[in-house]
């Protein structure tokens, strides 16, 4: 869509949300290209409200037609709007578009947030010091989504309660997402499941869990994390799952410092800060999980390129593949 | 023919849509979907010439596997004959094979899955990942 179409259909769009009295302005539209699954457009949005003039920084997620994943727009806004009756800093959400009849594709809209994001943060320029204080300040960060009080705020209502099955739950899900992309087979996926259903942890509680917590989804301003992005995969779970997606062999690059913020140091961090003892196997059971969801999204990649959905061509890549094979192996104890 | 030969004609493409149609174009998505053209162009000849040994190393290593694993050959699905089969045989016998590994593999799957057993599935496994990346079609592959 170009930028003229979306700046006249987020004027119509507002002009429906706020009454034509409003007099909706949009100013300073424009794309930017950060994530992989959404498209993402920034823009300021003035209106009068009884009067006075009211100036907005937002920000119109849309849905690609396709991409590595797919989830629902509606659910994310309630998700958000959710977490504003909680200490978790999660954007303000304003408007939702559910089946894109006015944004073209659905789309929600919610408050541009001062700050930056930077994925490798953890181990870029800054002095290590700095680095290791703000890592533990991302994981007090992660320990206030698991503390949040999901039932109080209502999030009960938009997900169910997996309760002590929350593994089989999210293992039968990314399977179902596999079976359905899958263009050709995976041997490899087929063994990983099987390593994967015979070993399959519970869940001790059930808490908030964002689905892809870094730093790359938290706005750093003056280098303190602020807002913290993208609740599209969020959802009721086991906190493990999160610490597994956190201390993946994949993607340690931007979550740990190589001997100053290990993969021990964080899930003892997380236990100082959260009263609650890890399951250290728990963990790996979900780092294997973890490469498991980034093949299947690759997968689906693969079929939105093929349908013509997305222009990048995505494939399991031997990293994903190579890791996931010697994780499962780890857990099902095969002989090296 | 074969000068040009397919990778030729798949670079001029490439070249062609980069200094005839991406100089003239705008920044926005009709310009972003030839510059993915183009670079998917380029991976897919880069890969050409790697494809049919690509393809007869894998059959050769999964037919290997399943007999090792003891799983008898589909005598009604002979061996394709690269100096007369085209690449669409190759690709359909090599998918058969790894279909039958796959049923192995799979949670329900036919075979019990001992230690052994899973260790040659899994040296397999790697050996095909391997062998996928050494194409290089994904940008995802460095």
């Amino acid at each position: 869509m170009s930028e003229r179409e979306i700046r006249s259909r987020l004027e119509s769009f507002l002009c429906v949300r706020l009454g034509a009295a409003a007099r909706p302005r949009i100013d300073d539209v424009h794309r930017v290209s950060v994530g992989r699954s959404r498209e993402n457009w920034l823009f300021d949005a003035t209106w009068l409200d009884g009067g006075t003039e009211v100036r907005e920084s937002l920000i119109v997620r849309r849905d690609p037609l396709g991409g590595l994943l797919e989830t629902d727009r509606a659910v994310e806004y309630a998700v958000l709007a959710a977490l504003q009756a909680t200490p978790v800093p999660a954007p303000a959400v304003r408007w939702l578009d559910a089946d894109g009849a006015e944004l073209g594709r659905p789309s929600l809209v919610m408050v541009r947030e001062p700050g930056e994001c930077d994925y490798f943060v953890l181990n870029g320029e800054r002095p290590l010091e700095d680095r290791v204080a703000l890592a533990r300040r991302l994981c007090a960060l992660l320990v206030e989504v698991h503390r949040a009080d999901w039932a109080g705020a209502g999030l009960g209502d938009v997900f169910g309660d997996p309760g002590p099955e929350a593994a089989t739950v999210e293992l039968a899900g990314w399977e179902s997402i596999l079976r359905r992309d899958q263009l050709e087979p995976y041997p490899e996926l087929e063994l990983a499941l099987r390593g994967l259903r015979a070993t399959v942890p519970r869940s001790p509680r059930t808490v908030v869990v964002h689905g892809d917590f870094k730093a790359g989804n938290v706005l750093l301003r003056d280098g303190e994390p602020g807002t913290l992005l993208d609740w599209e995969l969020a959802h009721l779970g086991d906190p493990h799952e999160d610490l597994g997606w956190i201390t993946q062999p994949l993607r340690t690059r931007e979550h740990l410092i190589a001997g100053a913020w290990e993969r021990d140091d964080l899930l003892a961090y997380y236990e100082e800060l959260s009263g609650w003892e890890v399951d250290r196997d728990a963990v790996r059971w979900w780092n294997a999980l973890a490469c498991f969801k980034t093949a299947v999204m690759q997968i689906s990649g693969l079929r939105s390129y093929v349908e013509g959905r997305c222009d990048e061509l995505y494939q399991p890549t031997a990293a994903v593949l190579g890791t996931l094979l010697d994780l499962v192996d780890e857990l099902t104890g095969a002989p090296a | 023919m074969l000068n040009p030969s397919v990778i030729d004609l798949l670079v001029g493409v490439a070249d062609g849509l980069r200094a005839e149609v991406l100089e003239v174009l705008e920044p926005g998505p009709a310009r972003d979907q030839v510059t993915a053209a183009i670079a998917i162009v380029r991976r897919v000849a880069r890969a050409l010439p790697g494809l049919v040994p690509y393809l007869l190393a894998d059959i050769d290593d999964l037919q290997a596997t399943l007999a090792l694993l003891g799983v008898p050959p589909d005598a009604a699905a002979p061996r394709p004959d690269p100096g007369t089969d085209g690449l669409d045989v190759l690709i359909a016998f090599d998918l058969t094979l790894r279909d039958r590994i796959a049923a192995l593999a799979e949670p329900d799957g036919a075979l019990e899955l001992g230690a052994p057993e899973r260790r040659i599935l899994i040296d397999l496994l790697g050996r095909m990942t391997e062998r996928d990346a050494g194409l290089r079609l994904s940008p995802w592959e460095r």
